[in-house]
């Protein structure tokens, strides 16, 4: 076909494409465009963001450090009664010496009264069971204190 | 089976996979052929026709029937050529005119490429148009679309397309009296 390039007329130039593709691709692109739609439609859904939900978050967070609190505190006062009764008499003492508190220390803050109620003895019965002799009452007597008290 | 036959069925879950299976077999040829002349190559055209499907295939539920279906999926396909264009031009810092070279080096050397001397030549001066007057040319003088069709697809007014259509013509009479041999 022959075209002048003076008279070019591209109503008169044959609408035919140049290009080409592989044999079979229109066959084939239907089924490649599916695979692909149907393994995106397969994806693991998102977790968006919700007012709703931080809202209910927040208020269940704050209710379990409420309830928390009032559950721990009272259990650490305890902590120390119920736990001192498992701990041997020679033990305490070891701590309180080791501490530099010596016995006359703490015999001051004892409760008289508190020490009979739980004892429930009687002096005579004391005196007793210490096993001492008249005489070494005696001795251990500041005269002096008897006479002033008299 | 017609486009609103297909959208019904598309919208029913049962019969999703099976309507649009038997969209892309309609619309296939004319997507891919209209993205081919834009790109040039084979592999860079089927990217973007299957791109093109899978982005209908997204939108289709929201496809209200305010046009075409054909024109709808032209959009799209315009759309995914010129960024694809431009995306190429920016990756590799080429001026227009390397861009023309390169697509003009495809035409001459490709494999999937053939037919007489003057269909290349035309083919040749297309790329030195803009990449949209090339597309209304090709939508006009290749698909016989249309112009309010045309102005569907690219959101130009029909006047504008006119015009640049006439424009087109006028700067591929001018290449082949340059390029006469």
């Amino acid at each position: 076909m022959e075209y002048s390039s003076n008279k070019f007329d591209l109503d008169k130039l044959p609408k035919e494409t140049v290009f080409q593709v592989p044999d079979g691709y229109f066959e084939d692109l239907p089924m490649r465009i599916q695979a692909r739609t149907s393994a995106k439609t397969q994806t693991v859904p998102l977790v968006t963001w919700s007012a709703r939900r931080t809202w209910a978050s927040l208020a269940a967070c704050t209710l379990v450090a409420i309830l928390g609190y009032f559950t721990l505190m009272p259990r650490q006062d305890s902590i120390g009664e119920e736990s001192l009764s498992g701990v041997k008499t020679e033990d305490i003492e070891g701590y309180l010496v080791h501490q530099n508190i010596h016995q006359a220390d703490y015999i001051e803050h004892i409760d008289e009264t508190e020490v009979s109620a739980s004892t429930n003895i009687e002096d005579s019965e004391v005196l007793d069971e210490l096993k001492l002799s008249s005489q070494d009452i005696i001795q251990s007597i500041d005269t002096q204190d008897v006479v002033e008290d008299i | 089976m017609n486009d609103h036959e297909l959208i019904e069925k598309f919208n029913h879950p049962d019969s999703r996979n099976y309507a649009f299976n038997l969209l892309v077999r309609k619309y296939q040829q004319k997507v891919y052929w209209h993205i081919r002349k834009m790109v040039i190559d084979h592999d860079d055209a089927d990217d973007l026709t299957q791109e093109t499907f899978i982005k209908a295939w997204r939108g289709l539920e929201n496809f209200k029937g305010e046009s075409q279906l054909y024109t709808w999926l032209y959009r799209i396909a315009t759309n995914e050529c010129l960024n694809f264009l431009a995306k190429k031009k920016r990756r590799f810092f080429l001026p227009i005119n390397d861009i023309t070279e390169e697509l003009s080096n495809k035409i001459e050397s490709a494999d999937l490429v053939s037919g007489e001397q003057i269909q290349l030549k035309l083919q040749k001066a297309l790329l030195t148009l803009p990449d949209k007057q090339r597309l209304v040319f090709n939508m006009k003088y290749f698909d016989d679309m249309k112009y309010e069709d045309i102005a569907d697809i690219t959101g130009t007014s029909v006047g504008a397309l006119k015009a640049s259509y006439h424009l087109a013509v006028k700067k591929i009479e001018l290449y082949f009296e340059e390029h006469d041999n």
